[in-house]
């Protein structure tokens, strides 16, 4: 599917254009067009740099202790609340996040930054004793980390994209996302200000979205960089996985979603429709954890349906400068036509529209359809839009058919007020994550997060995260200089 | 404990001090042992328990077959589940120091483990007193607190016949008042680096004064009358059923809430059994049921009766019991063998090892030019 905006392909409309001449590139507000940000245009030559100075500095940094590491991750955690007021600026500017939005991306990359700081305790080895010697295992770093991270929640997915690798010893090259590049160049501020990252331990390379593809491709081939983590859409991160299987790189992948939200026949209604609407709508739903496919008992569609579609009646998109709206505008006016063709396409196949439906220029309010079935476009596709799509089944079973009829498997929701039959319900899912009672969005960097299927592999958050930036070496010391007799005829036991 | 302890006869204290020096010269060697020969050694006397079975149970009484049946089944899990563990024990290396310097924890085996064990469940209480301990390259002695049986000797051939060596399982017979004194002389004797217990209070505080006096690190358990806890929403069909499957001596406090306190009554009634026999606490709501629990002596088990998990889940973790189930008794089926109370699993890792520091004053960065 074509993502709204992944990072490799030029975003849709007027929300940017590539000031070569200058070295400079703009971003344009998503909501009045006006200049978000302006920011240096870098080509491949110029991130090759990055990765090379990443490199030189990986000696100083790794060679830190774990203590200093610690400080200087916790040190940028308590800096963040002094950069609220520009970071909200610069979200509203850049993607039109609204307040809320602003307050979620500053709670949740200070507790990255924590968790990180945390992690670097963790950071040693095993070792085990036995009649052949003394088996060390270390956690050591492995070098320079690429991350990619996207734009819908760029603080927080900026953030979680370096802190962990840099906690581990790592030096990292972050390529930022060219519909958010002043906020992701203020990661980069936020931690050079906490102190100690030695020059080029963390370079950001901003860029002309026409460059995106040469960039990353320079950056994934590059003999340094020996590790890649990436979030974004699933058409992205295959190319991703592509050029790093290519180059036989590890890498951590964070796709698309289309995440389940099964609602049972006992469930507390005004509960589920609450998380409904906050996993359906909250940052427009152009979130990857969003809850995309609503599954509702036809016992209960109705009465579920009239509660979610009042409270998304209350829900209307509008200029986050101006204040007083729940939504603000989508990345861009043509993410916004593909809202409203998909809205389309489903009522011409036989959705009904309980609440909005109607765009205006980059908005469109919380829309919630009911009976949505295989065969539209928002049955299939990830919608990444602020639509609530309520399918309705009559079995559990159909239930956990339709969660799991989707090639994505990244989170999932099941409410129902039996909690062991809700539990066995989300055993059943087949996706990373699943919340039982609670929102499908739900990121915690001291739990693992990531996703099955074409949602991806590998973990961000967690002690799990710990192995996607270390590498883990087997030393060991024989207990005795260790004769194999190898060749000898008489003594062969040794081998 | 009993009152009337006997001093046990010279050669009975003898025969306690030739385990210990057995276990003691046996331990090296069994440290040394290849972890997978340890591995293969617990899988083969978890074959000889199950083959030897129909004598097991020609030693029990015939009434306790069934019983007996489980003791054995579950002696065999634990065997296997210690199997498994051979291998894990891991220590830790710290991250390193501002000079580069590491710091590793090495785990090791503690040396020799005394295991004092109940007449009840002999085969599964015994094997677990020493399954773990064995596995992680210990040596165990067993001793009967409650007097040895003829379990004990068969769980001893059962042993010799699997050719571990000897001295890595001993069991010291007792005869019934032996206990405490061969207790005393056993957890004072200097090799017995780990003392664990299971069974009633008031042998549990001896042995723990004992240990303590020593200071021999002890692993107690102690066993006694599990709380059931009734809430308003609990299937009365079901918990009628487990109340009268529950052994009489394994019952304490049914803390039962107010509004199906009648109806639990009646549906234990109805099944013949006798609800004034019990010991019935009835309470207002979850918050009385959670104090009534706390108040009470400390219960090894707890089992709550509940349809809402979720309610039913916030009440186990704040009871206190080492034990607890929802839906269903807490003994004497218990779970997986690798949960089994601190004996097996992580805690029995813990439990039968020691951590010890290596720091190497050396700069040992890696990626240094």
């Amino acid at each position: 599917m074509q993502h709204p905006d992944d990072g490799l392909c030029p975003p849709a409309g007027r929300t940017g254009s590539p000031d070569g001449e200058s070295g400079y590139y703009t971003r344009l507000n998503p909501a009045d067009g006006t200049v978000a940000s302006r920011v240096p245009a870098h080509g491949v030559k110029a991130a090759v740099a990055a990765v090379n100075a990443a490199a030189r500095a990986f000696p100083g940094w790794s060679g830190q202790p774990a203590a200093a590491r610690r400080a200087v991750l916790d040190r940028a955690a308590g800096l963040i609340d002094g950069y609220a007021p520009e970071i909200a600026r610069l979200m509203r500017a850049e993607i039109g996040a609204t307040d809320d939005w602003v307050r979620f991306n500053l709670d949740i990359a200070r507790r990255h930054l924590e968790t990180a700081a945390d992690l670097t305790e963790h950071i040693g080895g095993g070792v085990r004793r036995d009649a052949e010697g003394l088996q060390m295992c270390f956690r050591d770093p492995v070098g320079v980390c690429l991350a990619i991270a996207p734009w819908n929640a760029p603080f927080v997915l900026g953030m979680r994209a370096v802190a962990t690798a840099l906690a581990c010893g790592n030096t990292v090259v972050l390529k930022a996302s060219e519909n958010c590049p002043a906020m992701h160049m203020l990661i980069g501020r936020v931690l050079a200000e906490a102190g100690f990252l030695p020059e080029g331990a963390l370079g950001i390379v901003t860029h002309a979205p026409d460059l995106s593809e040469e960039i990353v491709t320079a950056l994934i081939a590059h003999d340094a960089v020996r590790r890649v983590n990436f979030t974004g859409s699933t058409r992205v991160g295959r190319i991703v996985a592509e050029l790093a299987g290519r180059h036989l790189k590890r890498c951590l992948l964070e796709l698309g979603g289309k995440a389940p939200f099964i609602v049972l026949e006992d469930a507390d209604l005004d509960a589920a429709a609450d998380a409904a609407a906050f996993g359906s709508f909250f940052n427009q739903g152009q979130i990857c954890m969003a809850t995309d496919r609503i599954i509702v008992m036809e016992q209960v569609a109705d009465a579920f349906a009239q509660r979610l579609a009042a409270l998304a009646r209350n829900l209307r998109a509008g200029d986050p400068m101006l204040g007083g709206y729940a939504l603000g505008p989508m990345v861009s006016e043509g993410v916004a036509q593909r809202i409203e063709d998909m809205v389309a396409d489903a009522v011409a196949k036989g959705a009904m529209v309980l609440a909005g439906g109607a765009r205006r220029g980059p908005y469109v309010d919380a829309v919630v359809l009911d009976r949505v079935e295989p065969g539209m476009m928002i049955y299939a596709e990830e919608c990444f839009g602020p639509v609530a799509a309520i399918c309705r089944v009559q079995s559990e079973a159909e239930a956990i058919g339709i969660a799991n009829d989707t090639r994505y498997g990244l989170s999932g929701a099941v409410f129902g007020r039996d909690i062991a039959h809700a539990l066995g319900v989300a055993r059943r899912i087949d996706s990373g994550m699943c919340h039982v009672n609670a929102p499908t969005l739900n990121d915690r960097p001291d739990m693992p997060v990531g996703g099955v299927k074409d949602s991806g592999f590998g973990r961000f958050g967690g002690v799990q995260m710990l192995d996607e930036f270390t590498e883990t070496r087997w030393i060991d010391i024989a207990r005795a200089p260790r004769r194999t007799g190898f060749g000898r005829p008489d003594s062969g036991a040794g081998i | 404990m009993s009152s009337a302890a006997q001093v046990p006869d010279p050669a009975q204290m003898q025969r306690a001090r030739t385990a210990i020096a057995q276990a003691r010269a046996a331990f090296p060697l069994w440290a040394a042992t290849d972890p997978r020969a340890r591995r293969k050694g617990l899988l083969a006397l978890a074959d000889a328990l199950r083959a030897d079975a129909p004598r097991f149970q020609t030693l029990a009484a015939p009434e306790a077959g069934a019983e007996t049946a489980a003791d054995l089944r579950r002696a065999v899990e634990i065997l296997e589940a210690a199997a498994g563990a051979c291998t894990l024990p891991e220590g830790s290396i710290a991250p390193m120091d501002a000079a580069g310097r590491i710091q590793m924890q090495l785990v090791q085996p503690r040396g020799v483990c005394l295991g004092i064990v109940p007449a009840v469940a002999p085969i599964s209480h015994t094997v677990r007193a020493f399954a773990f301990a064995i596995a992680l390259g210990n040596t165990v002695v067993i001793l009967p607190f409650e007097g040895s049986r003829d379990v004990h000797g068969l769980i001893g051939q059962c042993v010799e016949r699997t050719g571990l060596p000897p001295g890595v399982v001993g069991v010291v017979p007792a005869a019934p008042g032996e206990g405490t004194q061969l207790a005393a002389a056993l957890i004072a004797a200097t090799p017995v680096r780990h003392v664990s217990f299971a069974g009633p209070q008031p042998a549990a505080r001896l042995v723990g004064r004992l240990a303590g006096e020593n200071l021999k690190p002890m692993l107690l358990e102690l066993q006694g009358r599990s709380v059931l806890i009734v809430l308003d929403d609990a299937d009365l069909e079901a918990t009628a059923d487990a109340v009268l499957a529950a052994p009489d001596a394994a019952l304490g406090p049914v803390i039962v809430q107010a509004a199906v306190a009648e109806a639990l009554a009646a549906n234990i009634a109805a099944r013949g059994g006798d609800a004034g026999a019990l010991w019935l606490l009835k309470v207002p709501g979850d918050g009385a049921a959670l104090a009534a629990a706390l108040d009470g002596a400390p219960a090894p088990g707890c089992a709550i009766f509940s349809r809402d998990l979720g309610r039913a889940l916030w009440l186990a973790e704040g009871v206190g019991a080492a034990n607890c189930t929802i839906n269903r008794l807490p003994l004497p089926d218990g779970g997986p063998a690798a949960s089994d109370g601190r004996f097996c699993g992580a805690s029995g890792l813990a439990e039968f090892t020691e951590r010890r520091r290596i720091g190497i004053d050396a700069p040992l960065w890696p990626h240094q030019p």
